[in-house]
């Protein structure tokens, strides 16, 4: 029950961002999945190509009704890890409730568990069901030639877990007590590693990497709240 | 208990590893500012003189000069019967940003091997027709280029889809399969229909036989289709794909080793053939070189095989066949000596190629062959001609380089490691279509202190730093020990690492005088507690 | 043997070079309204933070029910009430918002009576945001949420910071109703000894960071005293007596702040020095702290104060 009411806590405080996520994502996604699906490119993309010519290779390689709505994912996923770590782990320096907050009859495991597990659901949830959502709509019979490969779907799943590591790495960089000129915002470093790393590189070596980060932000993290002067 | 150990350790080390790894990138993009701007100022002084000193250069060529540069720029191209001829080209007005801009309007000089002006004019009125070698297009796509478009992007991964289409629409598309290396079809009104991979078209999931690593491959349509046929090389097969058909052909599969590059001549792919004069019929070929520096001759009408034996001395990225009606021709271009780029890598080899190499003539030559089917070569003909050592400072090290061994001494001396352990494999992994295996490469090629002996003092200075710093301040004396090491073997970015993490408070000790962390209760030097603060006699202390 | 509910010893707070709180010893018994009390950066919340754990000890420790502070159990975080300087509340939840809230924490032990007559005594409504309360408002839920649980120990870092006169009344008869009906430890630390002196029962004075008085109350009143001493003649140079805090001379007159000298000594020094009359200063309890906490040798802030 505590951990529930924890929970609602951070959630009520998160709404307004992921209120907004939400429909951002849902509207701006939406429409330009609608465009490309309207627009379909074969007919007018491939009509360059005529007989005993050499073929263009660029013109065959070809990104998917979701390219464009994978990047508003992109962009939504980082914002909201931005807005929520900071919602969650900065404000309260700002608003001086950090011992109201942990002055409960709950250990600060809990408390923090809390946050990240709101966190977590909010990513997986709203933002997670809309690109499911978007997923499951190209591959509809009848709308494409060919729907788009299981494995974009993945990759937008990356990059909603690539949101939830830049929350990591901004929540580290509230907790850390070093100065802003030091070390404070290496937290943040991490994670734009990480966001460096999963692009251009394998798919494999992708989840490897960013498992690698998540794990290393949230080990600090945890030491970081549980050591920390407030 | 356990838990709180094991997330402690993982904290501290995840700390630290974050803690380095940002400062090393930091590290490494101030050193490549600091060399690029000292670059420009240098480029920008030295470029005034560098005009000047190449305008002085060209009035002062004599006569045979102006003929050994004529010889070393022509092109030296061989007729079938195995003459050599000299194909200058004048028309360097032309060029603009160095490329030709009307081809039309390229006026040429033609002379013999002995320098005798055979033939002057426009080159569409050339008169002489000389052996034509394979060659690439530009639009294809090789195995860099491939991978990073079926990488994840901020648009997410790219698929190649080749499109079956009539003049009015698209029929068919087929989609490659990254993961699992073969094509699916799916048809407008049907759906899917079926899947091509390497042992031809099938419709069951079951039956279909990955090609293994797509290459390189490139396209073209039949002059009947609208809709691409793909030359796709595997590591050591080329096939040949047509979609609208639903048929593959097994162009070529090298025996041994690994295909390195494939060149096609005639192979109806180069819209330019088709304003080729007639005159010289020759046969559909394609060249391909292997791995291990074999090369062979693919040709069709008919259909044949040939593995050519070269000699082993010759490199043989400059080797070009092709393939007439009567013939199957070698073209050799050899130089002597060659440059390696293994000199580059120590100060010692680059004294030793300008001693031995640099400063003396360099010798090259060309050489056509008539291949037989068994592959043997013939000799028919050879050209030779001698460069002088180029003119300018012979010195060891280019300023700027200077620099940058004085920037990199303050770089870890674990790039030199991984460069020694490495090697040349790194220059070709910094080219690597994985952006972060280039990245890391890249760092750590252009930022290695070069074994240089300024970066060890530099390390020695900093771990004495880093042990007067941390004596006042140690908790524990093997975790200091530690920390000395790192920042000798990180060197700057080691100590920046340790002193944002250890850079804790010190005051003076009220008995020892001397300077004393606070991470202790008791004093590091002396071994006495904090002192108890002076009590009043007007306090009122009544404790319970 | 007596309960302690709240133990220190030797805790010791550096902030950087800064020595913040020097060598702590207190302890508070059970059923103890002690104040807490020391001038603007004497080291009191920060005392009280280390006590609960929000802080670390440079050295030294802090005991809370018999429970390391720094390794506080929610059991016994269940058993104490804090109220936060500032009154510093989630600004977005209604006051109803707010109880629900803090009764999920305190199930079995949250007094909904107590608390609604909390909210109708300061005459606030619960569909209210926090946002939308003044400073008083604010301190009033603050403390109907921490009483409200009946905690057993009750620590409140200047719980009037901030409030009016008519609001600190309310809220400081709020307080004592609330102590007269149970048996509860409370630790306030504030600047208003007015309030400690209506309320406390024992004091605890602390100056840049070092303990000075840890006595009932009655014993610090009866402890700091003022004694004006008339001369004819020329006032002495030298003032020898026991117990002597400060000393103001004027042409004829010396006024004298001691500390635990009792009235024979007083007596027998007048007669030493020859004085011609003396009497004792009556000192409210923000009097006797001024003088108790001055410190010797300071520069006045205003030069025209008289001497």
């Amino acid at each position: 029950m505590r951990f529930l009411t924890l929970m609602w806590k951070e959630f009520r405080e998160s709404l307004p961002w992921l209120l907004l996520a939400t429909i951002v994502l849902l509207a701006m996604g939406g429409f330009t999945l609608r465009l490309e699906i309207q627009n379909p490119r074969p007919d007018w993309y491939y009509s360059g190509i005529t007989p005993g010519e050499t073929v263009d290779t660029y013109r065959l390689i070809q990104s998917t009704v979701l390219s464009v709505p994978g990047a508003w994912l992109l962009v939504i996923s980082i914002g909201l890890g931005l807005a929520s770590g900071i919602r969650q782990f900065w404000m309260p320096y700002f608003t001086k409730t950090w011992a109201f907050e942990l002055h409960r009859s709950v250990s600060r495991a809990t408390i923090l568990s809390a946050k990240l597990c709101t966190t977590l659901l909010a990513f997986c949830l709203p933002v997670g069901m809309v690109w499911t959502i978007f997923y499951y709509y190209s591959c509809r019979p009848g709308l494409l030639i060919m729907p788009p490969p299981l494995r974009i779907f993945i990759e937008g799943w990356i990059f909603i877990a690539l949101g939830f590591v830049t929350y990591l790495g901004t929540a580290l960089v509230g907790l850390s007590e070093a100065r802003w000129y030091t070390t404070k915002i290496f937290g943040l470093g991490l994670a734009a590693i990480v966001f460096l790393m999963i692009f251009h590189w394998k798919l494999s070596w992708v989840f490897t990497s960013m498992t690698i980060g998540a794990v290393m932000l949230l080990s600090q993290i945890i030491y970081t709240f549980h050591n920390r002067e407030f | 208990m356990k838990f709180k150990n094991s997330l402690k350790y993982t904290a501290v080390s995840s700390k630290v590893i974050m803690t380095i790894m940002v400062f090393l990138f930091v590290l490494f993009i101030l050193q490549i500012i600091t060399i690029e701007v000292s670059r420009e100022i240098y480029r920008i002084s030295r470029s005034e003189n560098i005009k000047k000193e190449a305008v002085e250069t060209q009035k002062q060529l004599s006569e045979a000069e102006k003929q050994l540069k004529r010889i070393r720029i022509s092109s030296k191209v061989y007729l079938p019967d195995g003459t050599l001829l000299q194909v200058y080209d004048t028309s360097e007005h032309l060029r603009r940003y160095g490329r030709r801009v009307n081809r039309e309007k390229d006026k040429l000089q033609i002379y013999d091997v002995n320098s005798n002006l055979l033939w002057e004019g426009l080159r569409k009125d050339n008169p002489y027709e000389y052996l034509s070698w394979p060659s690439r297009t530009n639009v294809h796509l090789d195995y860099r280029r491939i991978n990073s478009y079926r990488m994840i992007t901020p648009e997410l991964s790219r698929s190649l889809e080749i499109p079956v289409r009539s003049q009015e629409r698209t029929l068919e598309v087929w989609r490659y399969h990254w993961e699992k290396e073969y094509f699916v079809g799916y048809n407008t009104a049907e759906g899917k229909i079926g899947y091509i991979g390497s042992e031809g078209f099938t419709e069951s999931k079951s039956n279909v036989k990955p090609f293994g690593t797509v290459k390189f491959f490139t396209a073209w349509c039949s002059e009947d289709s609208y809709s691409p046929m793909l030359l796709w090389q595997t590591k050591r097969k080329i096939y040949q794909i047509d979609f609208e058909r639903q048929k593959i052909n097994l162009i070529f599969e090298s025996p041994q080793s690994d295909i390195k590059i494939f060149k096609w001549h005639k192979w109806k792919l180069d819209t330019e053939e088709l304003s080729q004069k007639p005159g010289l019929i020759y046969r559909p070929a394609i060249q391909c070189q292997t791995e291990d520096g074999k090369h062979y001759l693919i040709m069709q009408e008919p259909e044949q095989q040939v593995a050519v034996n070269i000699p082993e001395d010759w490199q043989s990225d400059f080797v070009r066949l092709t393939a007439t009606k009567k013939d199957v021709f070698l073209n050799y271009n050899g130089r002597s000596p060659v440059f390696s780029r293994e000199y580059l890598t120590s100060p010692k080899l680059i004294q030793q190629w300008i001693e031995k190499i640099k400063g003396k003539p360099t010798n090259h030559w060309v050489e056509l062959y008539k291949v037989d089917d068994a592959g043997n070569l013939e000799l028919r003909n050879r050209f030779d001609w001698t460069t002088p050592p180029p003119k300018g400072r012979n010195t060891i090290m280019h300023p700027l380089r200077k620099l940058q061994w004085y920037v990199n001494s303050t770089s870890t001396v674990l790039y030199d490691i991984v460069w020694e352990v490495f090697g040349q494999s790194l220059r070709q992994k910094s080219r690597s279509s994985e952006s972060f295996i280039a990245g890391c490469s890249e760092i750590i090629v252009q930022g290695r202190p070069f074994n240089s002996v300024l970066n060890w003092v530099l390390s020695v200075l900093m771990m004495g730093f880093a042990l007067w710093h941390g004596w006042p301040r140690r908790t524990n004396l093997y975790k200091l020990i530690f920390w000395i090491i790192f920042v000798g073997i990180f060197n700057l970015a080691g100590l920046l690492t340790y002193l944002a993490l250890n850079h804790t408070v010190v005051i003076k000790c009220t008995v020892c005088d001397k300077r004393r962390g606070l991470e202790r209760i008791d004093c590091v030097r002396c071994g006495k507690q904090l002192p108890l603060p002076q009590r009043s006699q007007l306090d009122l202390i009544f404790n319970v | 043997m007596i309960d302690t509910v709240l133990k220190t010893e030797a805790l010791t707070k550096y902030y950087g070079k800064d020595l913040a709180l020097d060598h702590l010893d207190m302890s508070i018994p059970r059923g103890c309204i002690c104040g807490f009390v020391g001038r603007n950066g004497a080291g009191k919340t920060t005392a009280i933070k280390l006590m609960l754990g929000l802080l670390k000890p440079t050295a030294g420790t802090s005991k809370l029910l018999g429970c390391d502070s720094r390794q506080l159990k929610p059991s016994i975080r269940q058993r104490i009430g804090y109220v936060t300087e500032g009154h510093r509340l989630f600004r977005w939840m209604k006051i109803s918002e707010l109880e629900k809230f803090q009764q999920r924490f305190y199930p079995k032990q949250w007094d909904y009576k107590l608390f609604a007559d909390m909210i109708e005594y300061f005459g606030l409504s619960k569909k209210k945001k926090v946002k939308h309360l003044s400073n008083g408002q604010r301190a009033q839920v603050s403390l109907a949420l921490t009483l409200a649980p009946n905690p057993e120990l009750l620590i409140m870092d200047d719980p009037t910071l901030g409030l009016d006169a008519a609001i600190r009344r309310q809220f400081l008869e709020g307080m004592i109703k609330l102590i007269m009906s149970e048996n509860r430890t409370i630790l306030f630390s504030s600047h208003i000894l007015a309030d400690v002196e209506r309320v406390a029962n024992r004091i605890v004075v602390i100056d840049k960071g070092v303990l000075r008085a840890n006595c009932t109350l009655e014993e610090f009143r009866l402890a700091v005293k003022k004694v004006k001493v008339s001369f004819t003649h020329r006032v002495p140079d030298e003032v020898n007596i026991d117990g002597l805090l400060s000393c103001r001379k004027s042409e004829k007159e010396l006024e004298l702040t001691l500390v635990g000298t009792d009235d024979e000594k007083v007596k027998h020094w007048v007669q030493t020095v020859g004085a011609d009359r003396y009497q004792v200063v009556s000192m409210n309890l923000e009097d006797q702290f001024i003088e108790f906490t001055r410190p010797s040798g300071r520069k006045r802030l205003f030069q025209w104060e008289a001497n």
